[in-house]
């Protein structure tokens, strides 16, 4: 039997809820491979349209629903695998493009520097992917800089971008500001960041 | 030394991207929503030069003068929102390079200049910062003439 998840964004659909930091929401999930849908409470974590974390509260579930947090947990990580595979795919494209690379002052994607983007990208889905976070947003993917390659994620008022290449590990942070003012950071992407990373772009 | 010159707060600045489908140089432009097709503009928009170029309206009656062929979009960005960006010690702001001979152009910079010999900055940090106010800018940039074809 095909268990695989079928969890995109839209069929997440989680409805406004009140302004609260947690709350319940009701909405429904369907499986692929699982012969009927159920329906569970969901608790948001913020007032984001769409949100990439979801904590399912383990007394809610419907007669119909048995699957045990640990198995969503499983869930996820498969969901993220798919989306893993994507993104890798779309990072060996990168190889392909013939651009012109003095006009833009890039250096010309490399095997090594593509291959350890993907080794990177596969290390921060596995940190990330462990606590439970859903990859549900497709990053955007192009070359970067050095040869290596960009992922880039925007939620709202802010954006994530990875630079990613045998050289330089950077992790830029895009913010807009209440008071109007737009901040620019660099901060190292190194592992420890990893987590504090995504949370960050999903203003958890 | 002549005084920088930069443009008003309350300006719109008008900047050419090319269609897709006719762009070789660079990589997209844009990319168009699959479910509403609205057109998210890219860092690459910006590329060419260190230092991207744009058209002030207070010159520019009509934004379709800023194209060069038929095919071309046009994007705007507010001068505010340039001015807004900050990195580090340094800030955004869209430079008139040429006042007297051509007061219709300006360059968006960070200011100071990233460039000067006085901030000491290496080759390949200028080239990220380059490159993060590029996002920035993209972020910041809509389309209100859309390539052809989208």
């Amino acid at each position: 039997m095909d268990n695989k998840i079928v969890m995109e964004r839209d069929i997440i659909d989680i409805q406004p809820a009140q302004n609260d930091a947690r709350t319940i929401v009701r909405s429904n999930i369907y499986f692929s491979g699982i012969s009927e849908s159920f329906e569970s409470n969901l608790i948001k974590t913020s007032n984001k349209p769409f949100k990439s974390n979801i904590f399912i509260s383990t007394d809610t579930f419907s007669s119909t629903g048995n699957i045990r947090w640990s198995s969503l947990l499983s869930k996820i990580l498969d969901n993220n695998s798919l989306l893993l595979r994507e993104i890798i795919s779309k990072i060996d494209n990168l190889l392909l493009n013939e651009y012109d690379w003095e006009y833009m002052d890039y250096e010309k994607p490399s095997i090594e520097h593509i291959n350890f983007a993907k080794d990177t990208i596969i290390k921060f889905f596995k940190v990330v992917g462990c606590y439970g976070e859903q990859l549900l947003n497709e990053p955007y993917i192009s070359n970067s800089e050095n040869g290596g390659a960009k992922i880039e994620w925007h939620l709202g008022e802010r954006s994530l971008y990875l630079r990613i290449d045998c050289i330089d590990q950077i992790a830029t942070k895009i913010h807009d500001k209440l008071d109007g003012t737009t901040i620019i950071e660099d901060e190292p992407f190194v592992e420890q960041s990893y987590l504090s990373l995504w949370k960050w772009v999903n203003n958890e | 030394m002549n005084k920088k010159t930069y443009v008003g707060k309350d300006e719109r600045l008008y900047r050419r991207i090319l269609s897709n489908k006719y762009n070789q140089k660079t990589g997209d432009h844009y990319t168009k929503d699959k479910k509403y097709g609205k057109i998210e503009i890219k860092d690459q928009a910006f590329m060419g030069g260190n230092k991207p170029s744009v058209f002030r309206s207070d010159f520019i009656c009509n934004p379709e003068n800023v194209k060069k062929e038929d095919s071309n979009g046009v994007i705007m960005i507010e001068a505010v929102d340039i001015k807004s960006i900050t990195m580090e010690n340094y800030r955004a702001d869209a430079e008139i390079d040429d006042p007297d001979n051509n007061p219709a152009h300006a360059e968006i910079v960070f200011v100071p200049d990233i460039e000067s010999d006085e901030n000491n900055l290496s080759k390949s940090k200028i080239r990220r910062m380059r490159g993060n106010l590029r996002d920035a800018l993209a972020r910041k940039s809509i389309c209100i003439i859309d390539p052809n074809p989208l």
